[in-house]
């Protein structure tokens, strides 16, 4: 699954600043690009995206769970969920333009 | 005509309300239904149906049914499949509605707004139901009802499921015979429209509901500071943990201790009831019945109540205020190293004051499998029915002595046992997420965490009046059965005259004793133990007054135990007493568990896999410690 997330980001190299949202940092304000899933899950991506996580959508990291950074809290439009790591990797994402920071 | 099938529903026009998960569906449920409310399972699953009756102002009588929380009407959980399959009128046995209320949480019209879009693509007649109104506009959002009304197409009511005048507009919209025929609010927008085209459709339902929001000035994200700032302590990764050690331990404690007086109360009134049923009725099988099988059966069904009264107190409480999933999320690393999710550790921990509490709590986890396997490892939390045994045994045979300083050895061996029954509830998790399909196939979390509420006085008493209600008359009644069952057995045949041994050996659970010590001869049990084992299944303490019968002893009640110790100290070698032990750790020895798990899984091959698995482990670790304490000269 590693692999194949490798390869996607690789392949979107050519647009600068795409990250998945796994790695991204707490409070940073970030933009939805593109939602794809592990070929082993392919039902993922309608999940996620049914959820809110669609391209475009606002999205935040709030939190990371203890020990090992594992799961996550993410604020995506409105709503706050729980995703593991290896979920948060389907949701490729840019930083939003201008604020940049928690919005409290 | 077509005869296939034919079912007949109650009459009255059906409503249902249809809503994403943490949209407050169900607190406007029973805002519109008050306790009028019937709580079954749909045919078929274990996925709780609820029905209600409502009043419209105009006199009209409406059936609402409470379908599960969705995210869109593509299913990921049996719970969204049956609102599917009720939407498309595919359940069996379920009429599909008339008429569709759309939930909408008025803090989140992003993502509502997509399943109120989905459903009216259905061609029902639909309303949308603008949930939570109030907390909308203190934050800020003010929605013009009839403006989206127009947008969607549907009419739209704005409700406060928290005040009781707060659905009485939509109560008087159902006095409309328009809204009953599909009738459409105001000029449809082209969007909407093509909304009902074909394609992706949640994508394009996304980009719908934004352009609507847009044009409603609604577009802004408003955060909801005040849960966040609850957050960044209850998930804050050191306090997090903390506090939910905290809570934790204060909900166990409070269900140990502040069940303890009313369970007291109930054997004490127990015991008066079958004093003046002994004194009112003759001598005889009547008086045995009467008193040995229905009042101790029922005793022993109510004697569990207490308990689940205050442990669904707390889950009600710890779910209706959002704090719930938190656990789960911060829970979710530790238990998904077994192979299950955050979810299953209120359940798990529920088991230690009684296995079915637990397994009926299993229902908060929403998949299937980790649900399942939460259940068959219930039962190896050390529940509170086992104290009785282990303090007889460890008090007749592990002396009173400190070891390694100050630890009390009879404390140690009692923690010991606690500790056994957690490890082999985690190792079994862990082989069944090892060697198990299911188990390897990795499951997502994707976990709402909704914003905070206060818990509302009706919706919490609303909900453990139906738990308590289920409790007593699922479970209830197969406990009662069974104990009638087991009395029967310990009472029939009567002894024969000039008999010289107590009455029980010569009964079928003796004759049933005798056969099974002839099995339980490798790990050490004698005829007396194997013959207490039986009676005992009604409920795992019930065999300490066994064995009180067994030999013969005049005490009864709490003077057993003491009159006992000495008698299986001179009697059972110390390699029998540890045996016992182990066994009692892990043996499927309660009935009630067994009926619940048949009970929640909708049939008897988990039940029997359950007992089975129990047995085999039990009888493993039990000639394991018989043997090994043989061989260090405990015979």
């Amino acid at each position: 699954m590693m692999a194949f997330v490798k390869r996607r980001v690789i392949g979107a190299m050519n647009e600068i600043s795409v990250a998945t949202l796994d790695r991204a940092a707490i409070g940073q304000a970030l933009i939805v690009q593109q939602v794809h899933a592990p070929e082993s899950a392919p039902e993922w991506q309608r999940w996620l995206e049914e959820i809110g996580f669609v391209a475009g959508e606002q999205v935040t990291l709030m939190a990371r769970g203890l020990p090992g950074g594992d799961p996550l809290v993410v604020r995506v439009g409105q709503s706050t969920f729980a995703l593991r790591r290896a979920e948060a990797a389907c949701i490729e994402v840019s930083a939003a333009a201008g604020h940049i920071g928690r919005a409290s | 005509m077509n005869q296939a099938v034919i079912h007949l529903y109650p009459s009255g026009p059906l409503l249902a309300l249809v809503g994403n998960p943490n949209c407050g569906k169900t607190a406007l449920f029973n805002l519109l239904t008050g306790s009028r409310q019937k709580v079954a399972n749909y045919a078929g699953v274990t996925v709780e149906r609820k029905e209600g009756r409502a009043t419209t102002p105009g006199g009209k009588t409406l059936r609402v049914l409470d379908l599960p929380g969705a995210y869109s009407l593509y299913p990921r959980s049996p719970d969204e499949r049956v609102t599917c399959d009720v939407l498309f009128g595919r359940a069996v046995g379920e009429k599909r509605p008339d008429l569709i209320v759309c939930v909408v949480d008025a803090t989140n019209l992003r993502r509502n707004l997509r399943l109120a879009i989905a459903v009216k693509r259905l061609g029902m007649p639909c309303v949308v139901a603008l949930n939570m109104a109030d907390l909308a506009e203190k934050r800020g959002i003010y929605i013009d009802a009839q403006a989206l009304a127009g947008e969607l197409g549907m009419p739209v009511v704005s409700t406060v499921a928290i005040q009781s005048a707060g659905a009485e507009a939509l109560l008087a919209l159902f006095d409309d015979p328009k809204i009953w025929h599909g009738f459409v609010h105001g000029p449809q927008r082209d969007a909407a429209r093509a909304a009902s085209a074909d394609g992706p459709a949640h994508e394009s339902d996304h980009v719908v509901v934004r352009a609507m929001l847009q044009r409603l000035g609604l577009d802004d994200i408003v955060q909801h500071t005040a849960s966040d700032r609850i957050d960044r302590v209850v998930l804050h990764p050191v306090i997090g943990p903390l506090l939910l050690a905290a809570i934790l331990f204060f909900v166990f404690q409070a269900v140990f201790s502040w069940a303890e007086a009313p369970m007291t109360l109930i054997k004490a009134l127990t015991a008066a009831v079958s004093q003046s049923a002994s004194a009112i009725l003759p001598e005889g099988w009547v008086r045995s019945l009467a008193v040995d099988g229905i009042i101790a059966g029922a005793g022993g069904v109510l004697v569990f109540l207490p308990q689940i009264v205050i442990l669904y107190f707390f889950i009600l409480v710890l779910e209706e205020s959002g704090y719930l999933p938190r656990a789960a999320f911060l829970l979710d690393r530790l238990m998904g190293g077994v192979g299950l999710s955050g979810r299953s550790f209120i359940p798990l921990l529920s088991s230690f004051a009684c296995a079915i509490p637990g397994i009926m709590a299993a229902r908060t986890i929403a998949n299937p499998r980790d649900r399942l396997v939460t259940i068959m490892i219930a039962p190896l939390m050390t529940c509170s029915a086992r104290l009785p045994v282990y303090a007889l045994l460890i008090g007749a045979f592990i002396p009173q002595r400190e070891v390694w300083g100050r630890v009390e050895l009879q404390g140690l061996v009692l923690f010991g046992l606690y500790l056994v029954g957690v490890a082999a509830a985690l190792a079994v998790a862990w082989v069944l997420k090892r060697f198990t399909m299911a188990g390897r196939h990795v499951r997502p979390l994707m976990m709402e965490l909704p914003s905070y509420h206060v818990p509302t006085v009706r919706n919490v008493a609303i909900g453990l009046w139906q738990r308590i209600t289920n409790f007593v008359r699922r479970v209830g009644g197969i406990i009662l059965i069974l104990t009638l069952l087991l009395w029967f057995l310990a009472s029939f045949p009567a002894p024969p005259l000039g008999a010289s041994g107590a009455p029980i050996e010569y009964s079928l659970a003796g004759i049933m004793g005798k056969a099974l010590a002839v099995v339980f001869a490798p790990i050490g049990f004698n005829w007396q133990i194997s013959i207490a084992l039986v009676p005992g299944l009604a409920a795992r303490e019930v065999a300490v007054s066994a064995l009180g019968t067994v030999y013969a002893l005049a005490a009864a009640g709490e003077d057993t135990a003491q009159a006992l110790a000495p008698v299986i100290a001179a009697n059972w070698s110390l390699a029998t007493a540890l045996s016992l032990l182990a066994w009692y750790v892990f043996a499927p020895q309660c009935l009630a568990t067994l009926a619940a798990v048949k009970r929640e899984t909708g049939g008897w091959k988990m039940p029997l896999i359950m007992a089975a698995y129990l047995f085999f482990l039990a009888y493993i670790a039990s000639f394991i410690t018989y043997n090994l304490a043989l061989a260090m000269g405990a015979g």
